[in-house]
């Protein structure tokens, strides 16, 4: 008889790498050597695929195969698989690992990429253990066993895998034990021609931190348990999975179903919207023909002094719309130097709104208005809080119907204007804000009339364009009988 | 049609000049979890990533968006993520990782008030340090500091470009003025941007060692699915990227680790100077500290005291050289910046005592008073 040379399964295991670290009876090694079958059985791409471990003894599995791997942190491995599988949908991605990683420190991730039905395939070893760190209980030690953390017998609940993931919304989920080598390979071969979230639970022997302090003290004992204690079901009910001790454990494929993926209903979404047919992290997409824009030269300012510009009024005035108009004519489109800033935090909760507008010809520095030159004034409740600003020759507008300026210096000038009775008589009290704009330009010397009209284009809704021009220009008229500031 | 690089003049905040500056430089992949104040960045990315073709996800939390940003690199993303203090302690983990696997990406955290939950809706700049080394271990990172929306668009193509070519995550410390200030941005054409792309291997598969560096101490990177079959591992490892758990292996790791930037320190760091050549005191600053001080500085120099500025673009790594030198010509250093002091402590120990250092700290909720810092001046003269 001739002496093979080669290992069977050498072509996907990386023989530098060996012996492995895996104790004697330990489940992994198996299960492993069952997805290594069943990568050769199925004919897969193997450059494609990608395999991805957390942190524990069956995390070093990424390490021994000649994949792809990556060997991450720990509990982890799931969201570490989500941006390699969004970035490039053609690679499979495995995501191999054990309980304690996947369930406990990881079980926010495994949840969450089970409800995305994202296109991941996650072997999970549940060997009721962490066994790396010695035999400590973790989230699936089932009720009233030992672990080296719960010696008088464990008192908590083990998570249900299948039934968790069933309600998740994975769409491929399994249980076997590791004596269950067929069947492991089988629905790995399934679950790689899945199109969404698949979960195979592997119930796995730890006979040295496990078994050795629940009466399984080797591999031959815990397969024999496990092979005596499973019952193998066609369709088993998830609600019946939990594992306890003196109960079969409840074997086969819980879930089994077609459901858009992840990637499916992302483009499903934003394709039609935007006219691309791929989204994919790393670029490699075919973008529709653009169409080149002519870009508008910077001119230079006019001079003119650091000047602040405090606005304010009552939430849905569009106070902060305003702001942007007036920072967008004066930055883009008369060249200042131009600093706006939105009040924000509690201070702007309970409807009021404020924005503050810095202009200069030379460099500004300091973001704020802390001493305003001028303020826009749209409600009494902001007359109030900002008649502390008010100071000599101070420039305030308001809106005359909805405030009366009280206790101000004589030499204050104030420009009023009824914006929003003009803007209702014009058919929406909401461009208020914008027949103020065009009051504010006729009367101070710092925008033009089309600059300021650009701004307006710019920034308002598609198809009111003309709306709040005509807005605009009643407040420019209204203030040319006032005469400039 | 929307397209990538929004060539023209702009009036943007500090965040939505994040994004731009991120899809020009080539980001396609976004992974984040809400947090003020940088939900304006995630907000922006979800409408601007779909228009070029890429993918925008919200994760449960900032440990995954972390790992799946680690993640997306290895297929070949330039992957980016934003956060503000509570989530960026939780990314450190797996910047731990990416700094291990030496993986390209950049995260922003837009710098809040804190401790803990802090200030959320106001200023901090206290985030600096933990910037440097908030994940366990040794291991150097680079870090921006934007001071204006333009700077926000730049310095993120900056910190791609700085990320791709050491292998680092490049951190753009942002913080809650500059992120919420909105200003002129210039997006210059597509052409005229500087892209820098990471080293792809030069060699067969048969022949590739993954963690072999070069002489610039960074090695080539695979990407998944090119036939590689490459092994990576935030385990020490050797050359190939198997895991290696020894001392032996750890020395020659985690020294280039640290020396591909230490090293290469001088290629990296980006500070501006103003009025340095007959400066007896000169300021320190970063983000919106600099301009408070730009703004006090444009004051005592035309009162005629000579004071000049140093405006750290980089914050890590530190410019230790220039800051030695000056050391030896001036009679003080003043740093200011919105924490009780942590660059202060880089700059005292560079200093080494051959000139004085102040700080005028701030605990954070709002900039500094310019009389602060004016005050502070007026002493030293």
């Amino acid at each position: 008889m001739q002496i093979k040379k080669e290992h069977p399964l050498e072509r996907l295991l990386r023989r530098e790498r060996m012996p492995h670290i895996l104790c004697t009876g330990c489940g992994i090694g198996t299960t492993m050597a069952n997805l290594v079958e069943a990568l050769e059985e199925g004919e897969f791409d193997l450059d494609k695929i990608s395999v991805v471990s957390g942190i524990g003894c069956a995390g070093r599995v990424a390490g021994y195969l000649n994949l792809d791997g990556f060997h991450t942190t720990h509990g982890r491995p799931i969201a570490f698989a989500t941006g390699l599988k969004l970035t490039n949908p053609d690679l499979t991605v495995i995501v191999f690992s054990g309980d304690g990683d996947l369930a406990a420190i990881g079980g926010n991730h495994l949840i969450h990429a089970a409800r995305r039905n994202i296109d991941i395939k996650v072997i999970c070893i549940n060997n009721f253990t962490y066994g790396m760190t010695g035999g400590q209980l973790g989230p699936t030690t089932p009720s009233g066993t030992w672990s080296s953390t719960s010696v008088y017998g464990n008192y908590e609940i083990p998570f249900n895998l299948p039934y968790l993931l069933c309600a998740c919304g994975a769409t491929y989920v399994a249980r076997w034990t590791s004596a269950h080598a067929h069947h492991i390979k089988n629905s790995v071969i399934e679950a790689m021609h899945h199109k969404g979230f698949s979960f195979i639970e592997v119930i796995s022997a730890c006979p040295v931190n496990w078994g050795r302090r629940n009466k399984l003290r080797t591999g031959k004992d815990m397969v024999k348990f496990f092979l005596e204690h499973t019952e193998i079901k066609r369709h088993p009910d998830p609600r019946d999975a939990l594992i306890q001790m003196g109960t079969p454990i409840l074997c086969g494929v819980f879930v089994n179903e077609k459901r858009p993926d992840y990637l499916d209903m992302m483009k499903a979404q934003l394709s039609k919207k935007l006219g691309i047919s791929e989204f994919r992290g790393d670029g490699k997409v075919t973008l529709p023909e653009e169409e080149k824009k002519v870009v508008s030269e910077m001119r230079p300012p006019k001079e003119i002094k650091l000047t602040q510009i405090k606005l304010a009024g009552l939430g849905g005035q569009g106070i902060a719309l305003l702001g942007l108009i007036m920072g967008r004519t004066a930055s883009i489109f008369e060249g200042y130097s131009t600093v706006y800033t939105q009040e924000y935090g509690p201070e702007a909760r309970g409807g009021a709104s404020s924005s503050g507008l810095i202009i200069s010809s030379r460099a500004v520095n300091m973001p704020y208005t802390t001493a305003p030159d001028i303020l826009v004034i749209m409600a009494q409740g902001a007359f109030r809080k900002y008649r502390k600003d008010i100071r000599e020759n101070s420039i305030i507008f308001i809106d005359k119907d909805l405030v009366r300026p009280q206790d101000i210096p004589n030499s204050v000038k104030v420009y009023a204007i009824p914006a929003t009775r003009m803007a209702e008589k014009l058919g929406r009290a909401l461009v208020a804000n914008i027949v103020m704009l065009g009051f504010f330009t006729a009367i101070t010397p710092y925008f033009s009339v089309e600059s300021a009209e650009k701004a307006v284009k710019m920034s308002v809704p598609k198809g009111t364009e003309e709306f709040n021009l005509t807005a605009f220009k009643e407040g420019y008229e209204y203030g040319r009988q006032y005469g400039r500031a | 049609m929307a397209r990538d690089v929004l060539t023209g003049i702009h009036f943007l905040s500090g965040n939505y000049a994040c994004v731009e500056g991120a899809i020009a430089a080539g980001c396609r992949f976004y992974a984040g979890y809400p947090i003020t104040p940088s939900n304006e960045i995630a907000e922006r990315m979800s409408v601007r990533l779909p228009q070029v073709g890429g993918v925008y996800i919200q994760m449960e939390d900032e440990l995954a968006s972390m790992a799946a940003l680690v993640g997306a690199s290895w297929a070949g993303a330039k992957p980016m993520t934003a956060t503000s203090g509570p989530g960026f302690s939780l990314m450190q983990e797996n910047i731990g990782l990416a700094a291990m696997m030496e993986t390209p990406c950049v995260v922003v955290d837009v710098m809040r008030g804190s401790p803990s939950t802090g200030l959320p809706t106001a200023v901090g700049q206290a985030d600096v340090m933990q910037a440097r080394w908030g994940s366990h271990g040794d291991y150097e990172i680079i870090a921006l500091s934007p001071s204006s929306p333009q700077e926000s668009f730049d310095f993120t193509i900056k910190a791609f470009n700085l990320a791709e070519r050491w292998r680092v995550p490049a951190i753009v410390l942002l913080d809650e003025v500059v992120g919420h200030m909105w200003e002129r941005v210039v997006i210059p054409p597509k052409e005229e941007i500087r892209l820098v792309f990471r080293k792809r291997p030069s060699k067969p598969r048969e022949e590739f060692l993954p963690y072999k560096a070069d002489k610039d101490l960074v090695p080539e990177m695979p990407i998944a699915g090119e036939g590689y079959r490459f092994h990576t591992t935030g385990l020490t490892h050797n050359i190939k990227g198997y895991p290696d758990t020894t001392a032996s292996a750890q020395a020659p790791l985690v020294r280039r680790l640290v020396d591909k930037i230490r090293k290469n320190a001088e290629k990296i760091i980006d500070i501006e100077e103003q009025y340095i050549e007959d400066a007896e005191v000169i300021l320190i600053s970063y983000g919106i500290s600099y301009r408070v001080c730009q703004y006090v500085l444009d004051k005592v120099r035309s009162d005629g005291l000579k004071v000049g500025i140093i405006k750290l673009n980089t914050i890590w790594p530190f410019p230790e050289r220039r800051i030695q030198e000056l050391a030896k010509q001036i009679r003080a250093f003043i740093v200011v910046e919105i924490n009780l002091g942590q660059i202060v402590f880089e700059v005292e120990r560079v200093a080494h005592g051959q000139c004085e250092t102040i700080l005028v700290p701030h605990a954070g909720g709002h900039i500094h008073d310019p009389e602060d810092i004016h005050n502070v001046i007026k002493d030293l003269f």
